[in-house]
């Protein structure tokens, strides 16, 4: 199928869901999702979970239509928790808390929020542009992508620690380090012996994302709120920063916010790999970048922009190994597979060609959703900025609340509760004594994915099936990490010189 | 749903809620049967039947938990059958037993799986499958070192005399499929219905259940067992025909187990029977089997008592077969 034909699909499609009352069922299904979704924990999967036994006797194209809707509208209240309460709504909002909460301390959450819903919208519309022109040979792209391209992938992310620790790079290695230590607790993915599970059921299953999230932001947050004294979030500098500054910092930064959604574009439509390593590579990446000028980790709007922009880019793309290949790259787009499953929708090229209307019907009905959230966030963002200035006293326990109810809610799980507060603990002394946490979380989340892709690339390379020394993306790979480590070095040394 | 005129078949759990565990991704086909299966119960119980996904350790955390429950009738799931009878010779020791730590409510479908290999082979029949196999070593792929997969490659590699190398560790049967497309490997094994998801793989040979389900099978893939079957037709492609067929029927007494519906252990005698009736009600619903049908998936339901006198039969089946398995994981993990 060619662009042309695609391109008129798609503007049918846009016609289709634009039509009344299709209208209704992203409208509805955002408003629902963003309501419910600001909940810690509640994720668009939660909410498709949901939604699957409700939609038992519709038509395709509603289907399509409300679960677009669902894990879109989702998304962007995660945001909202994470730059205002430290609070990860969802895995992938891990990265925008790094900077996004120190905004808000420093009185600037309406600009992290603007800055948050701009490049969350727009980034959603690269990602469907992204999307369209790679529909025709997506196929081989993503069959493309195995085991020591993933390997890559990953070790580049890792890399990423290299930037965020300048300041101090023995404890940040330390705690690098240590996420990577705790990325392997559970069963060994070869050969399925336990690690770390200090004999136990439940650590068989690794460390949960969201609980340490919540521990090591929220919980800790909390604590160190309480243990210095402070009155507010924003306590030392009142209220400031406008929408308009955080929506400008999109456009002043335009070259980031193309990279981070092309980012987020092309990690989506890696199969297996989500949203939360999409965000945590453009976080990376746009810190390695901005280099000695940033201050990544102490409140930069690129570090909001860059993950926010490739989260809800990698929506898109996701999407695409679903329905193309059948394979899910997501907890959501499992459940998306799920559901069409169940109503005998099944994936791959009849789909992608006689099915590509009700392709493009989800990828349309998400992109609206990402629209609407942004559109509704702006508006409801200056009340919801003042919760930076309730004293710490009223907030401390609500905050400790959601976060519960966050970990909680996760799996359902009294022992994800454990982990939260255990963690919550053991951040607040790394904040307390100087030992960062960013490059504990990058490697935390990129660990599982370096560990898979390290031993199937190796396995495949003892039965002769690739050669890692001459393998053309592993070749690739050592020229990216090469020059991720020597061009910032290269462009610092000529600035001393001149 | 609540408010059905029908009676509960269980009054004790009527308007309870009845957590259901999954050991799987929502996506797959355990989960997939999990929802297709919860409004028919909920009809059956007249109770709120909730879903729980418990990904982790090839289901055992999510069978762990279920044979933990209180046996209120308030915790029910799904199992595959044949890893747990396969899990308690993997080194994981917190495996739960089949017979002795669940309460068996019925059969869902049987496992049909299918060895599949990818364009890059270029073998389009297990004749010439085993030609090349005896020649080079053929690169199988798996999930992991204890799943129902590496039985069944293990023990057509013995059949047959063929040379394989295992390569363990997928995340899912999709990145097994992509891999086998990029000819990374040259096969593998996976159920039928994972195969109809993805076109390009060529199915060579099908490891029939004593009783599989024939409403969804592809006639067109051979079957190793039965008078028409590749062992019987073609007694050459194997070591020894005699011995190869006793394997298959031991596989196939496996294989039978299938798919199934438990309870914690220990259920009161009163609460059993009523949730193996509801359960046999919910298997037997036709709006099940129209749903399973429109999700192009088999259903081929068995009683529990039946199940249970496939586990009896096959649990001496495993054991011949668990040495060859733990040497070829030991040296895929060399």
């Amino acid at each position: 199928m060619g662009l042309t034909s695609i391109a008129e699909v798609a503007w049918n499609s846009l016609l289709l869901v634009l039509s009344w009352p299709n209208i209704l069922y992203p409208v509805v299904g955002t408003l629902i999702a963003m309501c419910v979704a600001v909940l810690p924990g509640v994720s668009g999967a939660t909410l498709l979970a949901l939604a699957i036994p409700i939609t038992f006797g519709w038509e395709p194209l509603p289907i399509m239509l409300l679960f677009g809707a669902l894990v879109g509208g989702a998304t962007y209240m995660g945001s909202v928790t994470a730059i205002l309460l430290n609070i990860p709504g969802t895995a992938p909002n891990g990265a925008t808390v790094l900077d996004g909460y120190p905004l808000a301390r420093q009185g600037k959450a309406l600009t992290a929020l603007g800055c948050s819903a701009t490049a969350s919208a727009l980034g959603s519309a690269v990602g469907v542009v992204v999307v369209l022109l790679s529909i025709p040979f997506v196929a081989q792209l993503i069959l493309h992508v195995g085991p020591p391209e993933m390997l890559v992938l990953s070790i580049w992310g890792l890399f990423s620690v290299a930037t965020v620790i300048r300041a101090k790079p023995l404890r940040g290695l330390a705690t690098a380090g240590l996420g990577l230590m705790c990325s392997f607790v559970g069963l060994d993915p070869a050969t399925a012996d336990a690690r770390y599970t200090l004999g136990t059921l439940y650590l068989q299953d690794g460390l949960a994302l969201i609980p340490v999230f919540v521990g090591v932001f929220a919980v800790a947050e909390v604590i160190d709120l309480m243990a210095s004294g402070r009155r507010s979030i924003a306590d030392e500098v009142g209220l400031g920063g406008s929408l308009l500054d955080g929506a400008r910092a999109v456009f002043q930064h335009w070259g980031l916010f193309l990279k981070s959604s092309t980012i987020g574009t092309v990690v989506g439509l890696v199969p297996g790999v989500g949203g939360t390593v999409a965000a945590f590579v453009a976080y990376g990446e746009a810190s390695r970048s901005a280099g000695s000028e940033g201050c990544f980790g102490q409140g930069d709007i690129r570090g909001v922009l860059a993950p926010e922009a490739a989260n809800d880019a990698k929506d898109a793309g996701s999407l695409l190994p679903a329905l193309a290949l059948g394979v899910p790259a997501s907890a959501g787009t499992a459940l998306l597979l799920a559901a069409l499953q169940t109503h005998g929708i099944r994936p791959g090229a009849e789909l992608m060609t006689d099915g590509l209307e009700l392709v493009f019907v989800l990828i349309w009905s998400l992109f609206l959703s990402n629209l609407l959230t942004s559109l509704l966030g702006l508006s409801f963002a200056g009340p919801l900025a003042r919760l930076t200035t309730v004293p710490v006293r009223r907030l401390a326990a609500p905050i400790l609340v959601l976060a519960a109810v966050g970990a909680f809610s996760y799996r359902g799980r009294m022992g994800d509760l454990w982990l939260a507060f255990g963690f919550g603990f053991a951040g607040f002394l790394m904040k307390r004594y100087g030992w960062p946490r960013i490059p504990f979380i990058i490697a935390l989340i990129l660990g599982p994915l370096f560990e898979v892709n390290l031993n199937l690339s190796l396995s495949l390379h003892r039965v002769g099936r690739i050669d890692l020394l001459t393998h053309p993306s592993i070749l690739f790979g050592v020229v990216l990490l090469v020059a991720t480590v020597a061009f910032p070095a290269w462009q610092k040394q000529r600035r001393r010189r001149s | 749903m609540l408010g059905s005129r029908r009676n509960s078949a269980c009054p004790a759990l009527r308007r309870q809620r009845i957590s259901w565990l999954v050991g799987w991704s929502p996506g797959g086909g355990y989960d997939t049967y999990s929802r297709l299966m919860e409004a028919p119960l909920e009809r059956a119980l007249e109770a709120e039947v909730v879903i729980e996904n418990m990904p982790g350790a090839a289901g055992i955390l999510a069978a762990r938990r279920l044979s933990a429950a209180r046996p209120d009738g308030r915790t029910l799931g799904i199992l595959n059958g044949v890893g747990m009878m396969l899990a308690p010779y993997s080194s994981s020791r917190f495996a739960p037993q089949l017979e002795t730590d669940f309460t068996v409510l019925g059969r869902i479908v049987a496992n049909d799986p299918a060895l599949v290999t990818g364009p890059e082979l270029g073998v389009t029949s297990f004749e010439e499958f085993v030609a090349r196999g005896r020649q080079q070593p053929l690169v199988f792929g798996a999930t992991g070192p204890t799943t129902s997969n590496v039985l069944l490659e293990v023990a057509l590699a013995r059949m047959a005399g063929i040379q394989i190398e295992l390569v363990l560790g997928f995340p899912g049967s999709q990145e097994l499929f992509n891999s086998l497309l990029r000819g990374d490997l040259d096969a593998t094994v996976v159920s039928e219905e994972s195969i109809r998801t993805m076109a390009g793989l060529t199915p060579l040979l099908r490891f029939s259940s004593a009783h599989g389900s024939s409403a969804a099978r592809d006639e067109e893939i051979p079957e190793l067992l039965g008078e028409d079957g590749m062992i019987a037709r073609h007694p050459e492609l194997f070591v020894s025909a005699e011995r190869a067929a006793a394997d298959a029927e031991a596989l196939s007494s496996l294989l039978s187990i299938g798919r199934l519906v438990a309870a914690p252990p220990g259920l009161p005698a009163e609460l059993h029977r009523c949730l193996e009736a509801a359960t046999w009600a919910c298997l037997r619903d036709e709006g099940l089997r129209v749903s399973v049908a429109r999700a192009r998936r088999s259903l081929d339901p068995a009683p529990a008592h039946e199940v249970l006198a496939h586990v009896r039969a096959s649990r001496h089946a495993v054991a011949p077969f668990a040495d060859i398995v733990k040497r070829a994981v030991e040296r895929a993990n060399r």
